[in-house]
């Protein structure tokens, strides 16, 4: 059967009212009248006034049972109502909307759920379709990001006021070098000095204002030499200034390489020359002047035996200042020139083929092929140049009836050094004959290199000497290959790095939209609730919020030895033990390295105030002050829903439809809470709390929830 | 009355060899090891040119050249200087001039070429 209409219910209710009340009074009129008729009729007042009294509670009561009732069904119900909606309708639309209390509200809770139904089914078709259209779009960020990824070169995208848009895996390891973590909306000089940046960007802004771009031959480019904030590396790349289609300028694109080893050597190199022009012409102006006195004057014997000592003196001199620069040069030969790890079998490959295809050289690799570490190209170059000298003296190297093979290249390891040798039937080569082949430049290397400067780049040098069977052979050792590979930064498989709208937050932070801003959110581990008490931090994690996306590609995760034993009963909650701590780092530590990635965020915690106080008691021995702006998940998710009465982390991710996982861990819990938060916003935008002021004085005045937890 | 010439350079044999060179032209030579100790020598008696090398030790060439040229008494004012030098870049030898040489020779230096510069700069040359 059908319950009745809530109008129907509620006439029918004040009928009862309207009925009660003449019952009542008429009920206490006639009980009096009953009872003390006779003192009535003799005019006593008494017992009307006791009857009026008693009729009166009777209504008050009636009126009180009224009013309960309507508290309990209506008003709150209604209440209730309101906030499930409101949950469903701007942050969780699965939010279930719990008909029991609307029991006596007729149809309005079903209604209600129907229409958030159809609302949520909606935005998921919406949602649905967006993401059909943004597939393709999708794909080619995909492909995009992976193209970022495997360029050699660091390619950073920054907004005007250098905050940084987009990084990819090379600039990660380009720049971590410096304080911080690098992330996206962190400003580029965290990690770079700045002042390359403003000269660059100012000369870029200028060429365009003056349109000077469109005949300049880099455009809107130039050249840039700026070091890490540690001063320990030198970047050399490409700054170009990114425009729209109004040639108003946007954004500033950086290509950036490791320079460090180039610069150096190119200042070693300028020094050399210096030493080797300017540096010589002291000593050879007192000697100049010397020897001429000696050719064209006769000065008495005492004199020149004087001039005699000057000049002996200023050419010893000039020998030790040769010598020091020959060693000065060949340093700078050898450090500088790139090696490579190379497999035996593809360089002996290379020579004999071209011997066989060219020459009709009879040559065969043996041996087990091996790493060895150099340059393919110059070292291909050396031996078909070694090669075609020896034929050059007269040795046959043409095949033979024998079958026997007339040269054998063989790369074999010895020594902790790889020797490449060269095994032909005859005599050694001599010393000076061999001399002269290295002083001669090789044929297809760059830039005029000699066989002897081939030897310097790989640090070694070559020798002939007699084999076995009447054959002889040219040794060179060559350094081993290294095979080991610098591990990459690891980036998660799909790395939020990068993000084109970057919101413009010059604003003070209280008014900024709590859209715009970047937020670290974050938790702690501990040995106990008590840190006044003594308890302290075991893990620490943070993951960066940025406009309104988790980029769980910047986060911070980190065990802390806290320096006492972690109770079995804590244990018990986190999972982390003694075992896993020891021999990790201490707070005082991890948290310079937390404060530089939390550098410029607002802090989000679940029950922040717990987790400051562990931070704050570091303060004062650290020195590291963590004055960033702070917002509770747990006062936040107090103030929008006050009705209830569960405000832990569990239950108010359950409420906002955020799904539980590594639950009772930092990082788990930093990622709760940051999904948690990005669903409140829309909520909170709601009821009016948009800025970052307004979202912290509505935490602040749930100040009986923080009273509780001052308990900590 | 031969001209006489201030030689300035910390280097001893330099020192000497010019001190017999500019002698055996004629010239009244004096010599000073540093450029605080030409200045007193310049304010003892100025000399008719001064050979000044740059990289002189308490108080370099430039400096000398430009206290010269500040100096109250216009005879050490207008005195002339022939900046010696182991620096020979076209700036290096700008950057001489403009302080106040009247001339620039870049180490190593031929000694016909400095003698006819002397001659030029003394005013007729020695005896």
């Amino acid at each position: 059967m059908r319950p009745w209409s809530l109008r129907l219910r509620v006439g029918l209710f004040f009928i009862a009212l309207g009925v009660a009340v003449p019952v009542v009074v008429m009920g206490v009129l006639f009980a009096a009248w009953t009872l003390w008729g006779d003192s009535l009729a003799q005019g006593d007042a008494g017992p009307l006034l006791l009857a009026g009294a008693a009729a009166s509670f009777v209504l008050v009561a009636l009126v009180a049972g009224v009013w309960l009732l309507f508290d309990v069904n209506v008003a709150e119900s209604l209440q209730r109502l309101a906030n499930d909606a409101e949950t469903a309708l701007y942050a969780n639309p699965d939010h279930w909307i719990d008909p029991r209390p609307g029991r006596h509200l007729g149809r309005l809770p079903e209604v209600l759920r129907a229409a958030v139904k159809a609302l949520a089914e909606a935005r998921r078709d919406t949602a649905q379709k967006i993401a059909e259209a943004t597939g393709a779009v999708e794909q080619t960020r995909a492909r995009l990001a992976t193209l970022l990824n495997e360029l050699e070169e660091g390619v950073v995208m920054c907004t005007l006021d250098h905050r940084i848009l987009l990084y990819n895996r090379a600039a990660l390891r380009l720049m971590q070098r410096g304080d911080g973590e690098l992330g996206l909306g962190r400003s580029l000089f965290g990690f770079l000095n700045r002042q390359p940046f403003f000269h660059g960007l100012e000369r870029l802004s200028n060429r365009l204002h003056d349109g000077r771009h469109r005949d300049h031959p880099d455009g809107l480019a130039l050249i840039l030499v700026c070091a890490t904030v540690d001063g320990r590396t030198l970047l050399r790349g490409r700054m170009n200034l990114v425009t729209d289609d109004a040639e108003a300028p946007t954004a500033y694109l950086l290509t950036l390489h490791d320079a460090t080893e180039d610069l150096e050597a190119l200042g070693r190199r300028d020094h050399l020359l210096d030493r080797a022009t300017n540096g010589l012409r002291r000593p050879l102006a007192a000697l100049a002047v010397a020897a001429w006195i000696l050719d064209n004057r006769d000065p008495p014997p005492e004199v020149r035996r004087r001039f005699a000592r000057i000049l002996a003196e200023r050419v010893d001199e000039l020998c030790r200042m040769v010598e020091d620069n020959a060693a000065a040069y060949s340093a700078l030969l050898e450090g500088h020139w790139p090696l490579a790890d190379i497999w035996s079998a593809n360089l002996l490959d290379g020579v004999v083929r071209r011997l066989r295809d060219r020459d009709a050289v009879d040559a065969v690799m043996v041996g087990l092929p091996c790493w060895l570490h150099g340059d393919n190209t110059l070292l291909v170059e050396l031996l078909d140049h070694l090669i075609g000298r020896l034929r050059d003296r007269g040795v046959d190297l043409s095949a033979q009836d024998d079958g026997e093979p007339r040269v054998t290249l063989e790369a074999r390891p010895e020594n902790s050094r790889v020797t490449l040798e060269v095994v032909w039937p005859g005599e050694p080569v001599p010393y000076t004959a061999l001399e002269s082949w290295l002083e001669v430049p090789l044929e297809g290397a760059p830039g005029g290199i000699t066989g002897r400067d081939v030897l310097m780049h790989h640090k070694t040098d070559l020798w002939s000497q007699a084999a076995a069977g009447g054959r002889a052979c040219l040794r060179m050792p060559l350094p081993q290959g290294v095979k080991k590979r610098t591990p990459r930064p690891a980036l998660p498989p799909r790395p939020e790095f990068f993000d084109f709208n970057l919101p413009d937050t010059g604003a003070r932070l209280g008014d900024c939209p709590l859209r715009v801003l970047s937020y670290i959110s974050f938790d702690t581990e501990t040995t106990g609730l008590q840190p006044s008490a003594g308890d302290r931090i075991v893990s620490l994690a943070g993951v960066r919020i940025v406009n309104g996306r988790v980029l769980t590609g910047e986060s911070f995760s980190r065990l802390v030895d806290p320096g006492i034993p972690i109770p079995r009963r804590a244990s018990r909650i986190h999972g982390i033990t003694d075992d896993m701590v020891s021999g990790k780092p201490a707070l005082a530590d991890i948290l310079p390295r937390f404060h530089a990635f939390a550098r410029d965020a607002v802090l989000i915690a679940h029950n922040a105030a717990f987790d400051m106080k562990f931070l704050a008691l570091e303060e004062k021995s650290s020195g590291l002050v963590f004055g960033n702006p702070v917002l509770d998940t747990l006062l936040l998710s107090v103030w929008l829903h006050d009705h209830e009465s569960e405000h832990g982390l569990d239950a108010v991710a359950a409420r906002f439809g955020v799904p539980l996982a590594g639950r009772h861990t930092a990082m788990g819990d930093a990622l709760v809470t940051a999904a948690v938060f990005l669903r409140m916003i829309d909520l909170l935008e709601a009821r009016g709390v948009t800025t970052l002021d307004q979202a912290i004085a509505a935490g602040n005045r749930m100040v009986a929830v923080r009273r509780q937890q001052e308990k900590f | 009355m031969p001209a006489s010439v201030l030689v300035v350079d910390d280097d001893p044999d330099l020192l000497a060899s010019l001190d017999f060179v500019l002698s055996d032209a004629g010239y009244a030579v004096s010599t000073a090891a540093d450029g605080a100790a030409a200045l007193r020598a310049v304010g003892l008696a100025p000399p008719d040119l001064m050979l000044l090398d740059v990289m002189v030790s308490r108080r370099d060439g430039y400096d000398v050249c430009q206290t010269l040229r500040a100096h109250p008494d216009p005879t050490v004012r207008r005195l002339p200087v022939l900046m010696l030098s182991a620096r020979a870049r076209r700036e290096e030898r700008e950057k001489g001039l403009a302080l106040g040489a009247d001339d620039y020779l870049a180490k190593p230096f031929k000694v016909d070429d400095l003698l006819q510069r002397v001659a030029r700069l003394a005013g007729g040359g020695g005896a």
